[in-house]
């Protein structure tokens, strides 16, 4: 009895070591076999992907890569997505960062992407810089660099991140401040979506959606509900989604397995922990 | 001393606390170029908070070496990382350059030259894992932290509880292999559907409140710094 009453009180004050390698081995398996699970799409991510899938060719959307290497396995793989989705159907891209740390993280973007288009019949020159993109890097002032863009975005982004003038720069032909954009996306791992909100689509009216990490996404749903954000893509899962839809699997489709192996033994572990503590309890 | 020191910036966020609220409801060519003109000198302030930020992550790393104060070993990788990162930036450029052809004796291109960027090489190589390598210890402390601490202890607790399962599922694609079909005859499958529902009904009414909140405390504090009530912005112990 007492051996029973000992073997319940070492599950539920489990070594926490046996855990992590629990967690280790349900990450590296999934990754290891290489199975991919199709994800279920969400109208949030899908409102994103038809919003860019409608626009014209020719179109200019600005994607805010506001994040740092730190939540790169959510949101780069959704950045990759959307460059992919933007030239596939011929639509110019700019980006900058609000994060002093993310701007080699757009121009690593553009070379892969530059490197996937260089036999594209769409764009047989290459995507170039300064025609169909253009990486402003990082942008100091946080919340006012909004304000500056929505202004005039050639005041507010004089130079590109090689140090080229953007003045004369093919891609700004028709657009002169954020209200000219045809859509911004802001992928963001802290609070700038509430900046964009504030500072962007409410003083210069333009339509905004949004990618973040999963951990963040619920405190954006009050804007997806009033309009202020037209779609959200939320987390790995987000990313998959888009992946899917756009047609180009890559890493976040990769991911979700390992993901989902995680979140089930996370499931399990609370289960058993629970299961566990009610029995000693009414042991005593 | 008190003029420079309170009366001169309280008057200053006076006067452009009160002319930015005007200018926002001023639709004018001259209002516009007024906020065009702020908020140029505002990201210059910004920039200098930047060498602001520096100076002090230097300093206090400074004293912990001069005191050898416990974990000091810790400062000088941060010197360390900081110079090597800024010299390497500031010698051989932040930028990928193309890369340079190789040419035979008759001037063919025959090949390409990387070209080694060596700030490029410690942010990939380097920080770009040390940064994803701290994020990604979550997952293990999450995973430990739920094992000991998620107990259905009371009622609240339980409904916390069984919610986080309902979404921690449904949130990957296994939660529609779990429950594919759906009770209400939707076309999506059942678990995902619920998640969704959780997350733009319960959730977001919550988090409307926290928004709601927040934004009356942000008015209230904005008030109180233009009106000279609220005065911590200044420092010192005034």
């Amino acid at each position: 009895m007492e051996e029973k009453q000992n073997w319940m009180e070492w599950i539920t004050t489990l070594d926490r070591r046996y855990i992590f390698l629990l967690v280790a081995i349900s990450v590296i398996i999934p990754i290891v076999i290489g199975v991919i699970l199709p994800v279920n799409v969400s109208p949030e991510v899908r409102s994103v992907y038809n919003y860019i899938d409608a626009l014209p060719e020719g179109s200019t959307v600005m994607i805010v890569l506001d994040y740092d290497p730190a939540s790169e396995a959510e949101l780069y793989p959704m950045t990759l997505a959307l460059y992919r989705h933007c030239f596939d159907r011929g639509i110019k891209v700019m980006s900058f960062t609000l994060w002093p740390n993310g701007a080699a993280l757009i121009e690593r973007a553009f070379d892969t992407i530059k490197l996937d288009y260089s036999e594209s019949e769409m764009f047989p020159d290459g995507i170039r810089s300064g025609i169909e993109y253009v990486n402003y890097g990082y942008q100091v002032g946080g919340a006012l660099v909004i304000i500056a863009a929505g202004q005039d975005i050639r005041t507010a982004f004089s130079t590109d991140y090689r140090g080229n003038s953007t003045a004369s720069m093919e891609i700004l032909e028709e657009i002169n401040s954020l209200g000219d954009l045809d859509y911004v996306v802001d992928l963001a791992a802290g609070s700038t979506i509430d900046w964009w909100v504030i500072y962007g689509v409410q003083r210069y009216h333009f339509t905004l959606g949004a990618g973040c990490t999963a951990v963040s996404a619920t405190q954006y749903y009050p804007y997806l509900n009033t309009g202020q954000l037209n779609g959200l893509i939320g987390g790995l899962k987000g990313a998959a989604e888009y992946e899917q839809l756009g047609g180009h699997p890559d890493r976040a489709l990769a991911g979700m397995t390992a993901q989902s192996s995680v979140h089930a033994l996370i499931v399990f572990l609370v289960v058993i922990a629970n299961v566990f503590y009610f029995l000693t309890r009414k042991k005593g | 001393m008190q003029l420079v020191r309170k009366h001169i910036p309280i008057a200053v966020a006076f006067i452009m606390g009160v002319a930015m609220f005007f200018q926002f409801y001023i639709p004018t060519r001259e209002s516009s170029n007024f906020l065009s003109d702020v908020t140029q000198w505002n990201r210059v302030i910004a920039g200098f908070a930047l060498l602001l930020g520096i100076y002090s992550l230097l300093n206090h790393h400074f004293h912990k070496l001069r005191r050898r104060s416990p974990g000091w070993g810790f400062s000088v990788v941060v010197y360390v990382g900081f110079f090597a990162m800024a010299l390497a930036g500031l010698i051989w450029g932040i930028r990928n350059e193309p890369p340079i052809p190789t040419l035979n004796a008759s001037g063919q291109v025959i090949g390409q030259v990387e070209v080694f960027v060596p700030f490029l090489w410690m942010y990939q190589y380097l920080f770009v894992p040390m940064q994803a390598t701290m994020f990604s210890i979550l997952a293990f402390y999450i995973a430990s932290a739920a094992y000991r601490a998620f107990r259905a202890r009371t009622r609240e607790a339980t409904v916390l509880l069984l919610t986080a399962i309902i979404v921690m599922l449904g949130r990957v694609p296994l939660g529609a292999f779990l429950i594919g079909y759906h009770p209400f005859g939707g076309e999506e499958e059942f678990l995902p559907w619920l998640t969704g529902w959780i997350l733009n009904n319960p959730s977001m009414a919550a988090q409307r409140g926290i928004m709601i909140g927040i934004g009356l405390g942000m008015i209230s504090t904005s008030l109180r710094i233009i009106f000279g009530i609220e005065r911590t912005y200044m420092g010192g112990g005034d």
